[in-house]
């Protein structure tokens, strides 16, 4: 599973990569040849927009969403016990209907046949590949309940300190 | 019950109660703004939004400036030019009383100008800084306070996310912002560096002073932060000599990373992955709280809680600027406990209408509020830099940390107060060259 996680995460990082080489070649073609990447912008967006919902995905397999660990962390066995199973619980709950509601979107997208401007490439490609990243972070958050709700397994040695502010 | 009012006070208890039961922050404020929208309007209308507006934040292209200058950082942070940053400050003002505390504290303002993040400043400079303190001798918590307080000028000095996040939610432009964060931003380094002259003048045994470098190290220090100073150049350079939009000049500044690291062979490809994998990682953290801000935005406003509380304090009589020192403290108490960019996005919605109400700038207010962080990212009891200190550096103590960056919280609150009562120290800058009439 964990090599899976890397491959996505890598894959996903690529994406931050490509947006920022699609953005600055955008701007050199633009300046310096008055020309433009046809679909550019859409590109941009579908890559930013997979990059990120594949990014939480893997964030929520890793425990890696950003807390507030106080009670967490000064609190007894009892308290945190309680932490995991509100936690994970809710957790499960928004990635349950955040899943639906991206699918629902995707199938409105396929429905209205939206397209891109210069090369009339079908929208909800990109927003299928989206939306497969928060079904993914559903699962992923179903299988941490199940770990540690359920079978009351200990997993936060992934767990991150915090994010880059 | 069914005032709005006390909905939306029960829910941001709820969002608060949620949080300390170590729900993901996302989460909470998502699952709340979807429930209590429901609950105000109905349950369609929130799966309605549910099913709108995350995307719409996700794939909106203006927020692709967060994971580029995120990558940016990274970037430099594996291109060691932080190191030849120390190495230069060290060599011109090392041998002073104090001079590798204030060494790391420029290196810091130098790093910050190509970073923006105050948390990769400050890891990067516990590598690059602390074990040269400490090798000469400098007190273990004196240095981790120095690297820790040197490391919030992160977010202050452009480019900076906090900025970028604050521009975004609130609909201002992002480099009239940087513009503010220059003075707030060098004053903090100023100041720092009295902190650190005030104790030695107190501890000299807590800072050994250093033999000078010749004329000809320090000269040549600085050949090498060439590369700082061209990636500086090229951002700064190209945003505000209108060459580039903001956007542009995060790619700019990614590509600009890449290739000045791989001409100087200082990054591998693994290096390079890895960088991606860590800027996708912060990327999707900060997108998705602010995917759960927006839906919490939406809930507020039709619950009307941010009218009424900024007329709630605009008929407080206290004037104007007991206003500003309440939010101020507000964001100080609140920094201490909870998430810095969490703060930010959850509360802006609630306190800018009050800032505009009131006739205060909003590019002023949001250097302040970015200052609070800034504060909030070191102080007790949670204080995020300190933690990531003490997990990179085992042995110093979290509680030695604490002590180390007091005398400069203290810097901090004296430049909070500053900015507090001359708000042209913030807006000088942007208003003198004309940017913030653009």
């Amino acid at each position: 599973m964990d090599k899976i996680v890397t491959i996505v995460e890598q894959t996903a990082g690529y994406c931050i990569g490509f947006l920022a080489i699609i953005t600055f070649s955008e701007a050199i073609l633009r300046y310096g040849f008055s020309t433009h990447i046809p679909d550019s912008f859409v590109l941009g967006q579908m890559m930013q927009g997979i990059a990120i919902c594949w990014g939480i995905a893997t964030t929520t397999y890793a425990d890696r969403q950003i807390t507030v660990d106080i009670l967490y962390e000064f609190g007894g066995s009892v308290m945190r016990r309680v932490c995991d199973i509100v936690g994970y619980s809710v957790n499960l709950a928004f990635m349950a209907a955040f899943g639906y509601a991206i699918t629902f979107k995707v199938f409105d997208i396929l429905e209205a046949g939206e397209i891109s401007n210069d090369l009339a490439v079908p929208l909800w490609t990109g927003y299928t590949l989206a939306s497969i990243g928060i079904l993914a972070a559903f699962l992923m958050s179903a299988l941490r309940w199940w770990q540690i709700v359920i079978q009351r397994q200990h997993i936060h040695e992934h767990m991150m300190d915090g994010v880059e502010t | 019950m069914n005032d709005p009012v006390t909905i939306a006070l029960i829910a941001s208890l709820i969002v608060v109660a949620l949080m300390l039961m170590r729900v993901p922050i996302a989460i909470a404020l998502g699952s709340i703004a979807v429930l209590g929208f429901g609950f105000m309007v109905d349950f369609e209308a929130a799966i309605g939004l549910l099913i709108d507006s995350p995307i719409r934040t996700i794939t909106n292209f203006n927020f692709s400036v967060i994971p580029m200058f995120v990558l940016m950082g990274v970037l430099v942070s594996a291109g060691g030019m932080s190191r030849e940053l120390f190495r230069a400050a060290n060599a011109w003002v090392g041998h002073f009383p104090g001079g590798m505390a204030m060494a790391t504290i420029l290196a810091c303002g130098g790093f910050a100008a190509i970073n923006g993040s105050s948390i990769a400043t400050a890891a990067t400079m516990t590598n690059v800084a602390l074990p040269e303190m400490r090798r000469v001798g400098y007190n273990a918590g004196l240095s981790a306070g120095v690297i820790a307080s040197g490391g919030t000028l992160g977010i202050m000095i452009p480019p900076s996310v906090m900025f970028i996040l604050y521009a975004i939610i609130t609909e201002n432009d992002v480099a009239t912002l940087f513009l503010a964060g220059i003075i707030p931003g060098l004053i903090s380094i100023v100041l720092y560096c009295i902190t650190v002259q005030v104790l030695y003048w107190f501890k000299k045994d807590w800072m050994p002073r250093s033999s000078a470098a010749n004329r000809k190290e320090r000269w040549e220090s600085l050949k090498d932060i060439w590369a700082t100073v061209l990636l500086f150049v090229l951002v700064m350079g190209g945003i505000y000599g209108g060459f580039v939009t903001i956007t542009e000049a995060a790619g700019l500044g990614v590509l600009g990373a890449l290739g000045i690291s791989f001409a100087r062979k200082r990054l591998t490809w693994k290096v390079t992955v890895d960088a991606l994998v860590e800027s996708l990682r912060t990327s999707a953290a900060i997108f998705f709280i602010l995917v759960a801000a927006f839906l919490f935005q939406f809930f507020l406003a039709v619950t009307q809680a941010p009218q009424l509380l900024a007329g709630f304090l605009g008929d407080l009589d206290i004037g104007p600027t007991g206003i500003i020192i309440l939010i101020m403290v507000f964001y100080i108490l609140a920094g201490m406990f909870v998430d810095g960019l969490a703060v930010i996005l959850l509360t802006i919605p609630i306190f800018y209408p009050v800032i505009l109400d009131l006739g205060f700038d909003p590019i002023w207010f949001g250097v302040l509020v970015v200052m609070t962080v800034e504060i909030g990212l070191i102080s007790p009891p949670i204080g995020m830099i300190c933690f990531i200190m003490n997990n990179m550096v085992r042995d110093i103590g979290l509680v030695n940390i604490y002590k180390g960056v007091l005398p400069f919280m203290a810097a901090d609150f004296i430049r909070l107060s500053l900015l507090v009562a001359f708000p042209a120290l913030a807006l000088w800058i942007p208003n003198t060259i004309g940017w913030a009439a653009k």
